[in-house]
């Protein structure tokens, strides 16, 4: 099993899209560890100065709005004995709010929101990759015919069928484990340096976000791998997989479900990933005016489930099929 | 030593398709002898290639039993499968990779010496080109390539599935003298060839087969027959064949268009010629009753039947059309 295990690693190695489509799963990251950084340096005096600005600014077209309401106060839906108070509260309304960092328009790094917006969108981007690994590596041996001859050398199918989803597996957790550190330490030494460090516990959650990350990279590309095997083809498999994605949110909204996002995929990825996904949820009505009242949550938990049922039974599928079917 | 390397019993093999149920391979009794070459001739959709999946375990038997080296599949098919080499259909290996890549991934999964890529590219004579990309071979190249990979199990059953498609006329000859050399070395070579004069060549036992079913098994020899006609052509045509007739043999006048081929190489009808089957008798005896009558002929050949006439024979007595595939 290892010298079959070494030899579908060289085989992946070989294989001219698998070394673009690990390419693609550094530098995407590392593009939106470039743009995450630049968007959270630290506010300094040109941004302020800048922000400052535009607060004049504003306040100028403010006042010459004021004045205009105070002509002619029916045109800004006041009665026409207004007094020139209203219109300053209709224009300008909070004076308080023309303050510079009010008009500053990014905010300084923050790894805790890091943690569940790009830590969310490195990880899919890991997973698109590595699902198209898994599909193109099994479906490159279907389509050149090559499997037969694999065959030739080691008829046990089931050690074969092993063998290539473990390739496919470790080569999806070491560059997952490998990017996702690599971009958590860029943001963390980033923090670091620039003295926006996180409150107690955030790193925490990072790394825990950052394993689950790595378990889901590992699973679709594993999935995928075993999808192919089943259909024989990666354009088919490709397909099942979009289809697969549009289907799982356009059904629950179809169907006479109360809360859709409860089911979709999107939503149980970002759960297994973040730990928790909330979504309003009308079976709670009334529920008043607290937002907490209103949400329910997908957790961590539940989407494990859900996404684990996916993955054993395009599995079972794969496995028996390879095992039975007639190879061409 | 096992008898046979490969054996069947009632090997049936049924596909479902859109318009029913179609049977590839009908209760197949096939026997091949452990040492020398066997070919292995049918016309196109006769069940060769899938009789050869089956045995690969590349396809699953809707029934019947096989043997392969003795040992049941494919139940003990991994057992075996590492002293059967084989080349199913055409050549497929990844594009991408060299030909050496493709070779050394084969060994390695075959716990194999990485020596013996080097030596089975050599026996095929592809050593020079081996860190090529497979896509930029030619057929003859991949066919080579895949031959290679066939030989680096040092096998004991080679089985070869139109091993000499798209190799050019040196090509094929170089394969034929391998596959001669392997099955004289002692390896027992399964070959599935249209070009059936090339089987008689090589092979020293055959099977034909017909819509999945065996037609005729057995020796070269045996399958040409044992009995010899001769050609014979004398100045007086008439007068020879009433003479032989009179001798209780059968004669003809050589056809316009015989599917048989004399001892010289030549083909086609000879104007005037007569066809005698003497039976057991010998040529010296026919020549003695035309001299005895006068009658010297001026050339009596013998005249054997040929693995094509015996095929085209056959399969033209059950039904069957189409070429040798």
């Amino acid at each position: 099993m290892i010298r079959l295990l070494g030899v579908e690693l060289t085989r992946l190695r070989l294989r001219r899209a698998v070394v673009v489509l690990c390419g693609l799963a550094i530098v995407v990251p590392v593009l939106i560890a470039a743009a995450t950084l630049w968007e959270g340096r630290p506010i300094d005096a040109r941004d302020r100065a800048e922000a400052e600005r535009q607060v004049a600014e504003s306040l100028a077209f403010a006042e010459e709005d004021v004045a205009r309401c105070e002509e002619d106060p029916e045109d800004w839906g006041l009665g026409p004995d207004a007094d020139p108070g209203e219109c300053f509260d209709v224009v300008i309304g909070d004076p308080s709010f023309y303050t510079a960092d009010n008009y500053l328009w990014r905010t300084p790094l923050d790894v805790g929101q890091e943690r569940t917006n790009t830590g969310v969108a490195v990880v899919v981007v890991l997973a698109i990759a590595l699902m198209l690994v898994g599909a193109t590596f099994a479906g490159s041996d279907w389509a050149t015919g090559s499997l037969s001859v694999q065959l030739l050398t080691d008829p046990r199918r089931g050690r074969v069928w092993l063998a290539k989803g473990l390739a496919v597996g470790l080569l999806a957790a070491l560059l997952a484990t490998v990017v996702l550190t690599l971009y958590w330490s860029a943001l963390g030494g980033a923090a670091a340096a620039w003295d926006l460090s996180p409150p107690d516990g955030v790193w925490g959650d990072v790394v825990t976000s950052a394993l689950a990350g790595v378990v889901l990279v590992t699973g679709a590309a594993v999935t995928l791998y075993a999808l192919t095997m089943l259909l024989r083809s990666t354009v088919g498999a490709l397909g099942v997989l979009v289809a697969a994605s549009v289907g799982s949110t356009l059904v629950p909204a179809l169907l006479p479900v109360a809360a859709p996002e409860r089911w979709i995929l999107p939503s149980q990825v970002y759960a297994f990933v973040t730990g928790r996904f909330e979504y309003y949820d009308p079976s709670r009505e009334p529920c008043g005016a607290v937002y907490e009242d209103c949400v329910s949550a997908v957790g961590r938990g539940d989407a494990t489930a859900y996404l684990l049922v996916v993955m054993v039974v395009v599995l079972a599928l794969s496995v028996w099929s390879f095992r039975r079917r007639d190879v061409p | 030593m096992v008898e046979h390397a490969v054996e069947t019993r009632g090997l049936s093999k049924t596909f479902r398709t859109r318009h029913g149920v179609r049977t590839a391979v009908d209760g197949l009794d096939l026997l091949v002898p452990a040492t020398g070459v066997h070919g292995f001739l049918g016309p196109n959709g006769s069940g060769k290639t899938t009789t050869i999946r089956l045995l690969l375990g590349l396809a699953r038997a809707s029934a019947g039993e096989m043997r392969v080296l003795g040992r049941p599949v494919p139940q003990e098919l991994p057992d075996v499968i590492g002293r059967v080499g084989a080349v199913v259909e055409s050549p497929k290996f990844s594009p991408t990779f060299t030909g050496r890549q493709n070779l050394d991934l084969l060994a390695r999964a075959g716990g194999l010496p990485r020596t013996r890529v080097d030596r089975a590219l050599e026996q095929v004579g592809m050593s020079e080109r081996a860190g090529d990309r497979y896509q930029a071979y030619s057929l003859g190249m991949k066919q080579r390539l895949a031959i290679a990979a066939t030989l680096l199990k040092d096998p004991a059953l080679l089985v070869l599935d139109e091993p000499t498609n798209g190799l050019d006329p040196a090509g094929i000859r170089e394969i034929r003298e391998l596959v001669r050399s392997l099955g004289e070395g002692g390896v027992a070579v399964l070959v599935s060839s249209h070009i059936l004069a090339e089987v008689q060549q090589v092979c020293t036992s055959a099977s034909i087969v017909g819509r999945g079913r065996l037609l005729a098994q057995g020796p070269v020899e045996s399958l040409l027959g044992a009995s010899t006609t001769y050609r014979v052509r004398v100045a007086d045509p008439a007068a020879a064949r009433a003479v032989l007739e009179r001798a209780g043999w059968t004669v003809r006048p050589e056809p316009a268009a015989p599917g048989s081929t004399g001892s010289t190489g030549s083909t086609g009808s000879t104007a005037g010629a007569l066809v005698v089957d003497p039976g057991p008798e010998p040529a010296h005896r026919v020549a003695q009753v035309l001299g005895e009558a006068g009658l010297w002929p001026d050339e009596l050949t013998p005249l054997r039947p040929d693995l094509e006439s015996v095929f085209l024979d056959l399969t033209a007595e059950h039904g069957l059309a189409g070429g040798a595939r």
